[in-house]
């Protein structure tokens, strides 16, 4: 619901009569399944200037950075272990996004 | 013409947003509000009950109490004379900030030390939803399996304490405590981790010392 929101607020501010194509920008870790993403725009968009609009979905490789050797890797799951350290302290540094990136209009 | 526009605008940005005004009334009624997430049934309102019961001479108590259905939590609540609101959020698995401002409204919080916000029973999506507390407090039962924390690792990543309920039930189960301390630290290397009774009492008053902490630092 909330993607389409913004869609179309976006939309209307900028005076386009119908959005063609989204792209959302979904995170490895982000908890969001992409197909049940897929399955709820058409409906979520249904009787708006976004109805039978495209969805393209970008999956964002989850990094991680380790806080003691800066090592970067990708995690395993959640448990952010350092394969070259062992410890415990990396962040996240990319794969938590849900973004609506960019619409196209007309 | 088709053409392209720029948006990069995070999905969550309009709850962050409530969040953080949340979180600024909070702080300026220099409130401690805790989140409590857990699955159903590891014993949240319990725990909530015995606590109020047990710290609330002198110390004021609110809280919120989200479930799908039915206000049976917030009566359980009432009996300890705290304010209680409920929120039924009926088709959705978790509160959201904007449920929690629009209930603040009509919750009595004159004087309060403490909102302990109940959330609903589920281990996914409260944790992607900032309501504007200071911290995330999980819960889970000895009668869960000692993997919840790697099962469910975005909860315990984003929980600052961990209160491990129902011990006295130890005796009669396979749980290894041990275990699932070190699963929650593999996640979350800085959660706080309690474990308690809330039957016999145990352990619980290590959790009322962090929780008296908690609102030194909230201000008064």
């Amino acid at each position: 619901m909330s993607v389409a929101q913004i869609v179309v607020e976006r939309a209307r501010e900028e005076g386009a009569g119908r959005a063609l194509s989204v792209t959302v920008e979904v995170g490895e870790l982000s908890g969001v399944m992409p197909e049940a993403l897929e399955f709820c725009y058409t409906a979520a968009v249904m009787g708006g200037l976004a109805e039978g609009s495209r969805l393209v979905i970008k999956r964002i490789p989850a990094v991680a950075v380790c806080g003691d050797c800066g090592e970067i890797f990708a995690p395993d799951q959640r448990i952010f272990v350092c394969p070259k350290c062992e410890g415990f302290t990396a962040s996240l540094k990319s794969g938590e996004e849900l973004v609506v990136s960019q619409i196209e209009v007309e | 013409m088709a053409r392209v526009l720029e948006i990069r605008k995070n999905v969550l940005a309009k709850n962050d947003e409530i969040a953080r005004e949340n979180r600024e009334f909070f702080r300026s009624r220099g409130l401690t509000a805790l989140n409590f997430v857990s699955s159903p049934g590891a014993g949240k309102t319990s725990l909530l009950v015995r606590t109020i019961n047990d710290m609330k001479t002198g110390v004021k108590f609110a809280v919120i109490e989200g479930d799908q259905q039915t206000d049976n939590d917030a009566k359980k609540i009432e009996q300890t004379g705290a304010p209680v609101i409920q929120i039924n959020t009926v088709s959705s698995c978790h509160l959201d900030a904007d449920m929690v401002k629009k209930s603040l409204g009509s919750l009595d919080m004159d004087g309060a030390k403490y909102l302990f916000i109940e959330n609903v029973g589920n281990l996914v999506c409260p944790a992607s939803y900032d309501l504007g507390e200071m911290m995330k407090v999980a819960v889970m039962s000895v009668t869960e399996g000692e993997d919840k924390p790697v099962k469910y690792p975005k909860m315990f990543r984003v929980s600052s304490a961990l209160v491990i309920t129902k011990t006295d039930l130890l005796p009669y189960l396979d749980f290894d405590v041990k275990m699932a301390v070190d699963y929650a630290l593999k996640v979350n290397p800085a959660i706080r981790v309690f474990k308690v009774s809330v039957k016999n009492g145990d352990g619980l008053a290590d959790w009322y010392k962090f929780l008296l902490t908690l609102s030194d630092a909230a201000g008064r």
